[in-house]
């Protein structure tokens, strides 16, 4: 199967994507975190992603990068999609972030020491860990 | 019991079990056109009425199997074919829904007699919530936009669902987070109207 072969409708994309927004299991998920918690628009996800349109609906039908090989499943994704790799790591790491300080209370801590780990574990350029510096 | 194994599918499902994200965008692009098509042939009639019902069968099909790959056995069927039945079967859940909606409709219709045949709808609620001629006028007035009054009669009805304000506003192809965000700034513009007006809701 090949992710080059066939396109999925708009409409079906957007309801998917309704769905998907949901449930942690999927990007689209993250995504939506990420765009709440940065009042960020979808344009603005696009940018951060350095993705076209095209690319961005194949992320958003796509599952959560799994964390046992969270920088093998992004770089796969990211390749997949046409997006910066390193960009879509810091972009899950923070949404991860805040949703996990968000729904439980003082859990910042915990979830920063989580995302860092992520960080040392991915053999990525400095861009990234300079990035999620800032974020945390 | 399915003859030749569907070793792609096997292959698919296996990687959805593992939770490889990139299976589930796999998934919908290879099945999602096919079954799409599959549902436009063999219901016109749905394709031309209410094309939504289509997609909504096709799309929470794959988001299903996306999440519980578990449920299609191999031993039993392809891929191919079990999406098919379940699509085929959300779509026909979807119809004998919307057939018994349609029936209550007409119900509720017949309750108010015949007069309501061909009537406004703004006309008919406002009949169905008892709002006199004079309390009638006042909202004409206030309310110029009938969309706005729609809303209007829909929050007086103590409507909660926003699809139905939704509906209303025409933000129906916008997704979930931007209708209630949309509908939500509607009804509170609408609240502070009325607060205005020195009127209530019930």
């Amino acid at each position: 199967m090949s992710l080059q072969r066939t396109s999925v409708p708009l409409e079906v994309v957007s309801r998917l994507g309704d769905l998907a927004r949901k449930d942690p299991g999927w990007l689209a998920f993250w995504f939506s975190v990420w765009q709440k918690s940065n009042s960020a628009s979808r344009v603005a996800l696009r940018r951060k992603l350095s993705v076209t349109e095209r690319g961005l609906r194949l992320l958003l039908l796509s599952g959560t990068p799994r964390d046992e090989h969270f920088s093998k499943d992004v770089g796969r994704l990211a390749l997949a999609a046409g997006a910066d790799g390193d960009a879509l790591a810091a972009l899950v790491r923070e949404a991860r972030f805040h949703w996990s300080s968000k729904k439980v209370p003082g859990r910042h801590y915990e979830a920063a020491l989580m995302a860092a780990r992520d960080v040392k574990t991915v053999k990525k350029t400095g861009r990234a860990k300079r990035r999620l510096g800032k974020d945390l | 019991v399915v003859k030749t194994p569907d070793i792609t599918g096997v292959r698919l499902r296996r990687r959805l079990v593992e939770r490889d994200p990139l299976a589930k965008a796999e998934l919908a692009e290879e099945f999602v056109p096919s079954l799409t098509a599959h549902l436009k042939k063999s219901h016109p009639e749905v394709q031309q009425s209410d094309p939504d019902l289509i997609w909504d069968a096709v799309t929470d099909a794959v988001f299903e199997l996306a999440n519980e790959p578990q449920k299609w056995n191999p031993k039993l069927s392809s891929l191919a074919t079990y999406l098919k039945m379940s699509v085929e079967g959300n779509l026909l859940n979807a119809l004998n829904k919307r057939t018994r909606r349609r029936a209550k409709e007409v119900e509720l219709s017949d309750d108010d007699g015949n007069k309501e045949v061909g009537a406004n709808p703004e006309e008919l609620a406002l009949d169905r919530l008892s709002i006199n001629d004079a309390m009638k006028q006042q909202i004409l007035v206030a309310f110029p936009n009938s969309a706005d009054r729609q809303l209007l009669l829909l929050m007086y009805a103590k409507e909660r669902r926003t699809d139905e304000y939704a509906r209303v506003l025409g933000l129906t192809r916008l997704s979930a987070v931007d209708r209630f965000a949309t509908v939500k700034k509607a009804k509170d513009r609408l609240k502070a109207r009325i607060r205005r007006l020195g009127w209530s809701l019930p």
